[in-house]
């Protein structure tokens, strides 16, 4: 049984999951390709440091949206891309690839820009689909995101269908889901992660309550529409600036916030931080590990947490089936 | 008519009040009408609740009782009539505010994620704590004494999802009791718990009404155990109240009759408590009994 959540514990986790981000980004730094380790200090600060900054912000921005999207829909098999958050973003990447936009203006992240474009847009068709009679269930969002979600792969493929050999080779790579810090804006990223992390952390403590139920959340004063928007917005912006940068990278989302939730028990006001620390060394170490692990090769990071991330996770369910106490009624 | 509901002078009722006199009731509604969408759940609803007092309310399945609560929170927006908390308009209350007055136990599952149960009592705190803070020591005394109240001090680092029945509603009691709010309201406190379970919510929530002074009002299908522990029972039926007084007064056959279309027969204890026997339902006709069918097995002792 994890004990209750104090500012004590929240500063243990953060002091023990900053030192693991540290040590994240030493290891980036150090290991080159096929694992060696001799490198000149201008490969390490202009390729190997941007690159584990940016897996950084990727792996926290989606382990925070996954433990955001798991409360405020309600669902524990929740991740950023249920939504079609990610769809909208994936849609936006392939019309810009087919649009030849990517290499139009030298140096203009127009890519990342119009993935993050087409994520807005399916953030507001989602939200106007879902919203009833001025409420926000979670079952409709879920609905509604699904659908959405279907839609925007459907028209993707379509486009993916009448696309030239080049550029359906293009948009697989950028579907397999990869770290690459050219043509990102990186501050514009950091900032705006860092802004939808905060605005998530403010709700803090009503996810918690969101998390018991709509109607206890709002006899327990919370306005539970006004939330779940602000959340939901919130989460999906985090998502969003994760999928423009660097495609779409699974497993993140859903691992880092049921592992550290099993360690630090389930109170947002701890989880949300220590899932943005626990992300991005996550997500650094795997993106490590795909660049050098693989000899001559480098393999796309999605490619390798996906394959890594399914057994892992089986087993996390695994265990939480045996910590179940004996006649517990479902 | 809204305006005008609001401005009456307050018109002695007949009621009796166990607080003061003078002091005006918890919680009261005049002439309320609740709905959702363009349908009307309740109408003409008049109701008192005194602080110190336990006011049971009963009726049949889809007679607004869940309604009613969330009306008396303030969740719900009456659409004539006013709904006033000590004597102010409730829709006007901000939510946090109103929910350190009024402490609702909802009909509710469980979390989705294992919290614990000092975790989940702690959360009566949400509507005194500010954004970005955590329980104080204050926060954690209350919930430990809400704990005790309802007996439960040894659950407290369980995960809920663990409890029984009995067990998990004295817990979201006891989040309800760290409110710290005068008023109780309890939707269906005794669903799903048995009949030893259920007389020990109604004797704890008596003794929060005898010892705290709580205002409590209890909605429940548990004719008996509300006659023995309530000071009055309001009866709705058909989108209104149909009786309300001290149980003898609405515990009747033919009210029961009317409101839940059941047949019953109203017996009385020595202190004159009334208790509701039902009756059996007469069959409209006595089936034939089924022809003998040879049996698919040899009986037991055979298949040795």
């Amino acid at each position: 049984m994890t004990p209750r959540a104090t500012p004590r514990r929240l500063a243990l986790a953060l002091a023990i999951l900053g030192g693991a981000t540290g040590s994240a980004f030493l290891l980036a730094a150090a290991v080159g390709p096929a694992g060696g380790i001799h490198a000149s200090w201008e490969i390490v600060r202009d390729l190997r440091l941007p690159r584990a900054a940016l897996a950084a912000l990727v792996g926290g921005a989606l382990g925070v949206s996954g433990a955001a999207f798991q409360a405020l829909l309600r669902n524990p098999l929740a991740c950023p891309y249920l939504l079609g958050v990610s769809g909208g973003g994936a849609f936006g990447a392939v019309l810009a690839i087919l649009l030849g936009l990517p290499d139009l203006i030298p140096g203009l992240p127009l890519l990342p820009v119009v993935a993050f474009t087409g994520c807005l847009g399916a953030i507001a068709l989602i939200h106007a689909v879902a919203r009833r009679r001025g409420h926000l269930l979670a079952h409709d969002l879920l609905l509604a995101g699904v659908v959405a979600n279907s839609f925007f792969l459907a028209a993707m493929s379509v486009l993916q269908y009448l696309a030239a050999p080049y550029e359906a080779s293009r948009i697989l790579h950028w579907t397999l889901g990869a770290v690459r810090p050219d043509s990102v804006p990186l501050p514009a990223t950091t900032l705006l992660v860092l802004a939808a992390a905060a605005a998530l952390y403010f709700d803090a403590g009503r996810l918690n309550l969101l998390a018991v139920g709509d109607e206890t959340a709002a006899m327990l004063g919370v306005d539970v529409t006004r939330v779940r928007r602000r959340a939901f917005v919130a989460a999906s912006l985090l998502t969003g600036a994760a999928v423009a940068v660097s495609g779409p990278i699974g497993f993140v989302g859903l691992f880092v916030p049921h592992a550290l939730r099993a360690v630090l028990g389930p109170d947002h006001r701890v989880l949300l931080p220590a899932c943005l620390l626990g992300g991005a060394a996550f997500l650094v170490v795997a993106d490590t590990a795909a660049r050098a692990a693989f000899g001559p090769y480098e393999i796309p990071v999605g490619v390798l947490t996906a394959v890594v991330g399914a057994p892992v996770f089986v087993v996390l369910l695994a265990r939480r089936e045996r910590r179940l106490p004996e006649g517990t009624a479902p | 008519m809204t305006d005008a509901a609001t401005g009456a002078a307050a018109a002695p009722s007949a009621t009796p009040a166990p607080a003061g006199p003078s002091a005006p009731p918890a919680l009261e509604f005049r002439g309320v009408e609740l709905g959702y969408g363009p349908q009307s759940v309740l109408r003409d609803l008049d109701l008192r609740l005194a602080a110190g007092e336990m006011l049971g309310v009963l009726g049949p399945n889809g007679s607004g009782k869940t309604t009613l609560v969330r009306g008396a929170f303030g969740l719900l927006a009456p659409r004539a009539g006013a709904a006033l908390l000590q004597g102010r308009e409730l829709c006007r209350i901000g939510r946090r505010e109103a929910a350190r007055a009024i402490a609702v136990v909802p009909q509710e599952g469980t979390p989705i994620f294992p919290f614990t149960v000092l975790e989940t009592v702690l959360m009566g705190r949400a509507p005194r704590l500010t954004p970005f803070a955590f329980e104080g020591a204050e926060d954690l005394r209350a919930a430990e004494a809400a704990l005790a109240a309802v007996d439960a001090t040894g659950l407290a680092g369980r995960d809920l999802a663990e409890l029984s029945g009995g067990e998990r509603q004295r817990v979201i009691i006891a989040r309800a009791l760290a409110q710290e709010a005068p008023i109780l309201l309890c939707d269906e406190p005794t669903a799903h718990l048995d009949l030893r379970h259920a007389a020990a919510i109604f004797a704890l929530l008596r003794r929060l009404r005898d010892r705290r002074g709580l205002a409590v009002l209890a909605v429940t299908h548990d004719v008996n155990l509300a006659a023995l522990y309530c000071d009055r029972l309001i009866l709705l039926a058909g989108g209104t109240v149909i009786a309300a007084g001290p149980p003898r007064e609405v515990l009747r056959a033919d009210l029961l009759a009317r409101a839940f279309g059941a047949t019953v027969r109203v017996e009385s204890r020595a202190d004159g408590t009334p208790y509701v026997v039902p009756e059996r339902e007469a069959e409209p006709a006595p089936a034939p009994p089924p022809p003998p069918s040879p049996p698919l097995l040899p009986p037991p002792d055979r298949l040795r």
